[in-house]
């Protein structure tokens, strides 16, 4: 009898613990109350998602590279014909004179698709170069851990978003993307980009968000680092 | 349509493949222009089929070109007599034209583009290195593609930056996005083309060193450092966020000429550094550099130096060697000390532990299992004697309660030499009633006392306690006696309490003990005995023994019968008072 029972009694423990999701999710446990509870400045968001974003660049980067060094070997710039990048058709600042030109809902929105659009195709990127012999694990690794940046990099930039919205920094033109801005890379040929292109482009990309949201920042919250 | 007889080729880029299979000659020169478009038709160059190209169409206003750029080549001698006739025309067009400008002209050399760097990402600039001149002015032009357009641009600004350099302003840049760019050497006889280069002006980002770099130095009283300030470079703009620069200071000593001996600090993004405890009377070079984001470092800023002055800590200095020397001399000192008298420090440090012996047990007899010779050695001569060792301590607390008390202390002899005579009743009576009076707290002991007052005798008592407790080297001396009976019986009561032997009892007031010392009078020595005389063993200090004791110890033994019998009839005597009053005490306690 006291054997079933500790059998039920481990199950029961063991059921609690194993999360079959696996993910913890965290709730907070304070409202907008200043009591005890540091509810984050916009300063503070700012600066959580520009770090994020310069982590998400430079894992880029540093993938881009080694895809270089190991499987492009001829430094020849010629012949190399970068087909456009999915993400063209979506109309940011080549500048920071355009970039500062552009409203703060734009730019928001900018970052916003751009980050978007990059949702699959990371993922993509993810599959193909695990199931790939050529990549050892280290890197299919840094491209996953690379999706998912992106993916917490939009997550905190609508949270900001959502935060200037409250402060009324922001009017309601930005609205929520939906379903239909996230775009697969097939490029102007029809055939799916390849992962070196896929890299160069999301380097790109992720220096532009990067920019845009320093840009963002000054603009708004220009205390300190600015 | 290509016109392969007479070497002379025109071609449009759709059919270049075909026509470059056409030709077999070698020729060191591998440079191709054709025209197109617009009826012009120029043809120069020649090449050979092993030629690797690459095919550029470029319309550049007003004027249709189509550039073949070739990469790499390789003489091919295979198939040089294929189109001899062709060939041989065509060398020797060549060579009257090479003739021609021999004097001392040539078409102009190849330029090649060597770097282009953005120095805030907002402009950048490209240099070029100019071939040979071939003897005649040669003009150089750049012309750039956008990435994923056709449309072909000369370079905005030739003189900006410098000779041979192309500086694009803040208009003509975007970032982002891939330039194509190619330099154009052309002189009185030919052109050239450089080879293209692609850029993103993200990759090319590179600043100016950092300004105004200066070094101060501040002498603390106990760290002294300098600091090193610097400004940023001019045209980096940190106010919009649109960069973010972070710092790299590195310095060494001078006196060194080696390049390797620079010490680099990272700095962040701050604009100013510290270094601490440098080294004194030496001079340093400090130089700081920059990068923007994820860019290229800049090129180290000018040196700044400084000289440290020479007296800094020389105070400390003389301290620390003084002090680390004397430690060092004591530290061998004790070493020494230590290792000549190991032992008398051992045992001055750790105090061996005295181990239980039975004094005349012998291990190795034990060993031997010669049980005779062991017991042998046990038994002592005038054993027993309780209070061998003055540490040695008693149960008993024996009192008096007559005035005789003080004759008897005055005459205090024992001429009963042997404990053992008095009787084990009385003995163990007394014995655990003065255990248990011991067991009392002396202060008990007195009031109680005081409540039981026997006339004088008590008072005796009293006094004879409070003297016996109140000061512990008073001692008491208990005789099993011959002296008035009754103070014999008295005495023999109380000896017969007290311990079987000479011995002087010395309460131990504090604990409630009594030390029993060894008799400092004079005594006939104890007699030998051995253990066949052991009748009965009390306690760990008394054993009594049968017959074999003088006649003085045998009235003794009577004494105590009788006295034992008053006892135990609870006659009026006052010894059996007094055990009442003991037996009050431990009851009352």
């Amino acid at each position: 009898m006291s054997r079933s029972l500790k059998q039920v009694a481990v199950l029961l423990v063991a059921l609690l613990c194993l999360d079959p999701h696996g993910r913890v999710g965290s709730a907070p446990i304070c409202t907008h109350g200043p009591s005890g509870c540091h509810v984050p400045s916009l300063a503070d968001l700012f600066d959580r998602v520009i770090q994020h974003s310069a982590r998400m660049h430079s894992l880029s980067n540093d993938l881009h590279s080694e895809f270089e060094q190991y499987f492009l070997p001829s430094k020849n710039h010629i012949g190399k014909i970068y087909r456009k990048c999915h993400t063209s058709n979506i109309l940011t600042p080549n500048g920071k004179e355009n970039a500062q030109k552009l409203a703060r809902e734009e730019l928001t929105e900018v970052i916003l698709k751009l980050l978007m659009a990059w949702r699959d195709p990371l993922f993509q990127l993810h599959q193909s170069m695990a199931h790939q012999q050529d990549f050892n694990s280290f890197s299919s690794n840094k491209a996953l851990e690379m999706g998912d940046m992106a993916h917490e990099l939009r997550k905190g930039v609508e949270k900001v978003a959502e935060k200037m919205r409250v402060l009324g920094m922001l009017g309601n033109s930005v609205t929520g993307l939906s379903a239909a801005e996230a775009m697969l890379p097939i490029s102007d040929s029809g055939e799916a980009m390849s992962d070196y292109e896929l890299l160069y482009c999301f380097r790109r990309d992720s220096n532009k968000v990067q920019n845009y949201l320093k840009i963002l920042k000054c603009r708004i919250v220009p205390e300190h680092d600015c | 349509m290509s016109n392969k007889e007479e070497g002379v080729h025109l071609v449009s880029p759709e059919q270049l493949s075909e026509f470059l299979n056409g030709i077999t000659l070698t020729h060191t020169v591998c440079l191709w222009q054709c025209a197109n478009f617009g009826g012009d038709i120029a043809s120069e160059g020649l090449f050979s089929p092993k030629c690797s190209t690459y095919v550029e169409y470029w319309k550049i206003t007003g004027e249709a070109v189509c550039v073949i750029s070739v990469t790499d080549w390789v003489v091919d001698t295979g198939k040089m007599w294929r189109d001899a006739k062709q060939a041989l025309a065509l060398m020797l067009l060549l060579s009257w034209v090479s003739h021609s400008m021999c004097k001392s002209f040539s078409p102009a050399g190849r330029p090649r583009l060597t770097t282009c760097r953005s120095p805030e990402k907002e402009t950048f600039t490209c240099w070029w290195k100019p071939g040979s001149t071939g003897g005649l002015p040669t003009s150089y032009h750049l012309y750039y593609r956008k990435e994923s357009s056709l449309e072909v641009f000369e370079c905005p600004d030739y003189h900006k930056a410098g000779n041979n350099s192309c500086y694009f302003d803040k208009r003509h840049t975007s970032i982002w996005i891939i330039y194509n760019i190619t330099v154009v050497a052309s002189n009185a006889l030919g052109k050239a083309y450089s080879e293209s280069v692609e850029i993103d002006v993200m990759d090319i980002v590179q600043p100016h060193p950092p300004e105004n770099v200066n070094v101060t130095f501040t002498q603390n009283a106990n760290s002294p450092y300098f600091l090193v300030r610097w400004r940023p470079p001019r045209d980096a703009d940190t106010r919009s966020g649109w960069v973010t620069i972070k710092y790299e200071v590195r310095l060494k000593i001078e006196n060194s000429r080696d390049e390797e001996d620079w010490e680099s600090y990272s700095a962040g993004k701050q604009l100013e550094f510290s270094i601490y405890s440098p080294q004194p009377g030496a001079n340093y070079a400090v130089q700081v550099r920059c990068k923007l984001d994820q860019g290229l470092w800049s090129e180290w800023s000018p040196s700044a130096f400084i000289q440290i002055p020479d007296n800094i800590s020389d105070t400390q200095n003389a301290v620390m060697i003084i002090s680390v020397t004397l430690t060092v001399i004591i530290f061998m000192l004790t070493a020494g000390v230590l290792t000549v008298k190991m032992k008398p420090v051992k045992h001055f440090l750790l105090p061996p532990v005295p181990e239980p012996k039975i004094s005349g047990l012998d291990t190795q007899l034990l060993k031997s299992g010669k049980s005779e010779e062991i017991f042998s050695a046990l038994i002592t001569p005038g054993y027993p004697q309780i209070a061998q060792s003055p540490d040695h301590q008693v149960e008993y607390l024996v009192v008096y309660d007559y005035d005789e008390e003080m004759d008897f202390n005055d005459k205090a002899h024992l001429e009963n030499q042997k404990g053992e005579n008095c009787l084990t009743d009385n003995a163990r009576k007394v014995s655990q009633n003065s255990i248990q009076i011991t067991l009392n707290s002396s202060q008990d002991l007195n009031t109680t006392l005081s409540e039981h007052v026997h006339a004088g005798t008590v008072s005796n008592q009293l006094s004879g306690t409070s003297s016996v407790l109140g000061e512990p080297q008073q001692q008491l001396h208990l005789y099993c006696n011959g002296t008035p009976v009754k103070a014999q019986d008295q005495n023999t009561h109380m000896s017969s309490g007290s311990q079987f032997e000479q011995g002087t009892i010395n309460p131990a007031g504090l604990t409630g003990y009594v030390e029993v010392d060894k008799q400092k009078r004079d005594q006939k020595p104890p007699v030998e005995e051995d253990y066949s005389m052991v009748s009965e063993v009390i306690s760990d200090n008394i054993l009594v023994l049968q017959d074999s004791i003088p006649v003085q110890v045998h009235k003794e033994v009577k004494c105590d019968k009788t006295s034992i019998k008053a006892e135990e009839m609870g006659g009026g005597f006052e010894p059996l008072e007094y055990l009442e009053t003991l037996t009050t005490f431990s009851s009352g306690s």
